[in-house]
């Protein structure tokens, strides 16, 4: 198993996905139960050489949030070819990055 | 697992909904039902909830609806929830029947995640409800 990569690329490139899919956001805002900690840039991913976690919240223009989830979870999949497992941790009233 | 906020439900292939995300949406859905005055908070969601009050005094922003009085106990495909909350101004049963229709349906639209059981228990029932209660000073300066 590799290190984790938590690399800003990968960030950036996993919330390209998300904001085209729309509704879902890094759950990394301080209303999200996942706050940034010190030595780790992106708390909300966790990537080893063979997979992909990543954790996001939704605002209230994803629900229903199934289709939204699907959808991110299958275009993450063919973008890094990764077994990607996307959890929602939390339900947010506005986009936490405003 | 039985807990508030742990737990984690796999709705597809990947696709997983932690507790804390259901508890948000059933406390949204059971607020939302006419008759119901509040949830109720444990001691311990007594406390958190003033930490939230205070962290949005410091940050001057609001957060979402805490999740006192949500219990959510998630299994590997679906959830139990337990609602706790008072009532006021309609029958308890009424009302009790509704919360549970209400946050079931909710919680399966909109998260995709299967609910075998709603528990709703009334804690407390306001003989009054809120709205028709008129604060002390109006009523002072009303009275001849």
């Amino acid at each position: 198993m590799t290190e984790p990569d938590t690399g800003e690329d990968l960030a950036t490139a996993v919330r390209a996905v998300l904001a085209e899919v729309g509704g879902l956001h890094p759950a990394v805002a301080e209303d999200a139960p996942i706050t940034k900690v010190p030595g780790v840039d992106e708390p909300w991913i966790t990537a080893t050489a063979d997979r992909l976690v990543v954790r996001v919240v939704a605002d209230a223009e994803a629900m229903p949030v199934l289709p939204k989830l699907l959808l991110a979870r299958q275009a993450l999949t063919s973008a890094f070819e990764l077994d990607v497992e996307l959890r929602l941790v939390d339900l947010v009233d506005r986009p936490p990055d405003e | 697992m039985t807990t508030a906020l742990g737990g984690a439900v796999e709705v597809a292939e990947g696709v997983v909904v932690e507790s804390r995300a259901i508890a948000r949406l059933t406390a949204t859905a059971a607020r939302s039902v006419d008759g119901v005055v509040s949830l109720e908070p444990t001691l311990l969601g007594f406390v958190a909830d003033l930490g939230r009050q205070l962290r949005d005094v410091i940050t001057g922003r609001d957060v979402a609806d805490p999740v006192d009085g949500i219990q959510v106990s998630a299994e590997p495909a679906a959830v139990r929830l337990g609602v706790a909350l008072s009532v006021g101004g309609r029958p308890a049963r009424e009302v009790s029947v509704e919360v549970s229709r209400t946050v079931r349906d909710n919680v399966q639209h909109n998260l995709g995640v299967r609910v075998d059981e709603v528990r709703v228990t009334v804690v407390d029932v306001a003989l009054i409800p809120p709205e028709a209660r008129v604060p002390q000073q109006q009523v002072a300066a009303v009275a001849p």
